[in-house]
């Protein structure tokens, strides 16, 4: 949960509940990278269990957060052995995700939509459609290639809002909602939140780490448009 | 009139194709694909309604829908078992300050270009002016959207559980 990007009060709540349904109190310690578990029977608490764990890096991914969360309450309500248990949880975080040509193209269809909201011409929506669909592919080679994330995100944004920056040959406006809309699908959206409510609700380690990481890439995304305003600036 | 519905019904349309679209890179549970879109088409409804034709600002828009949002969140939670956040995060991201964002990077590039004090003065100016815009919206949608958390903490805790499984 915590890779999957959830923010930390419902991680605790959801760890807890799975606990209290089989007979322990949990402790935890929430970070980024890893995380501190403590499992003490609660007629006994010289008899407990503790555990640092490294927190895997992983995508973003909604479905396992709603699902596990899901699964904690059944837990509760239904009081299933642990094998059972155990088998839930291993089905929700091996399920595959979307087919990732169907995510780029939808991706594309997003970026031609929100090119269509800040008024682009029909040249400007067809240019940022072409735009995410080859940064999008870019932007997994990369992570299959394990380069750094904030140089991904850098590259990326570069790579989209070069291609958008063709709009110059069609007209000034065109370029200018083309290149601003052909990164936005970079934004952490996700982060940015769970850093907001995880601040709000007192966990301000995790939520100012989250918030830090949502900057950084940001500031990465930021970059790569500026160097590719300032490359289009000098060749045209 | 009839030119203003429609401009304000397709924006609304097109926001949550761009909802569904980018929210998909999250991997969103399928049961809550059409939340996402509800939720995106109402947020989206309200804002371009305030601002098209209220006349209302950005700001009070944003922070407008965004609340709504949240509430479609919780709601449209409840029917699919699934937390707020995951239906109002892609929901949102259509109302993203994209334009404001680049045009304060732009100002900003200007800026470092020009030796003259007062050309400098003019896009410092409009660098700070976008980038408040950006800053300024993104705050408003971001608590517009928690703040139905916090007032039915309850509910937006439970959202998940699916009372119809037999208690033991």
């Amino acid at each position: 949960m915590v890779a999957s990007g959830t923010h930390s009060s419902r991680i605790s709540r959801s760890a807890k509940r799975i606990a209290q349904a089989y007979g322990y109190d949990l402790r935890l310690d929430l970070a980024l990278r890893n995380l501190s578990i403590m499992l003490c029977d609660p007629s006994d608490p010289s008899n407990h269990y503790h555990e640092l764990i490294a927190v895997p890096p992983a995508p973003i991914s909604l479905s396992n957060n709603a699902d596990l969360s899901r699964l904690s309450w059944e837990v509760h309500d239904t009081k299933m052995p642990v094998e059972v248990f155990e088998e839930k949880f291993n089905a929700i975080v091996t399920t595959p995700r979307y087919k990732h040509q169907a995510v780029a193209l939808m991706a594309s269809l997003a970026s031609f939509g929100l090119c269509y909201l800040f008024n682009g011409t029909i040249w400007a929506m067809l240019l940022v459609f072409i735009s995410t669909y080859i940064s999008f592919n870019l932007k997994s080679y990369l992570t299959q290639k394990q380069v750094n994330n904030h140089f991904i995100i850098l590259l990326t944004a570069l790579t989209a809002s070069l291609i958008a920056s063709c709009g110059a040959f069609i007209d000034a406006a065109t370029a200018e909602v083309a290149v601003a809309t052909s990164v936005l699908y970079l934004v952490p959206g996700v982060v940015f939140i769970s850093g907001l409510i995880d601040t709000l609700e007192g966990f301000v380690i995790i939520g100012f780490s989250r918030l830090v990481n949502a900057v950084m890439h940001t500031i990465s995304l930021a970059l790569g448009l500026l160097l590719s305003i300032t490359l289009v600036h000098f060749l045209v | 009139m009839d030119a203003i519905v429609f401009q304000i019904l397709s924006k609304a349309l097109f926001a949550s194709v761009v909802a569904l679209g980018f929210g998909l890179i999250s991997n969103p549970p399928r049961r809550a694909i059409w939340a996402i879109l509800l939720t995106a088409f109402l947020g989206y409804l309200l804002r371009a309604f305030m601002m098209d034709a209220l006349g209302l600002t950005v700001f009070a828009a944003c922070f407008c829908a965004a609340l709504l949002m949240g509430c479609s969140g919780l709601v449209t939670g409840k029917l699919t078992h699934t937390p707020a956040t995951v239906i109002y995060i892609p929901a949102l991201l259509p109302m993203i300050p994209g334009m404001y964002a680049y045009k304060a990077i732009f100002a900003y590039l200007t800026f470092m270009q020009h030796i003259d004090f007062a050309e400098k003065a003019v896009y410092l100016d409009q660098f700070f002016t976008y980038f408040s815009y950006a800053v300024g919206i993104l705050i408003c949608l971001a608590l517009g959207s928690i703040i139905p958390m916090f007032v039915f903490t309850k509910t937006a805790n439970s959202l998940t559980r699916n009372h119809s499984i037999k208690h033991n």
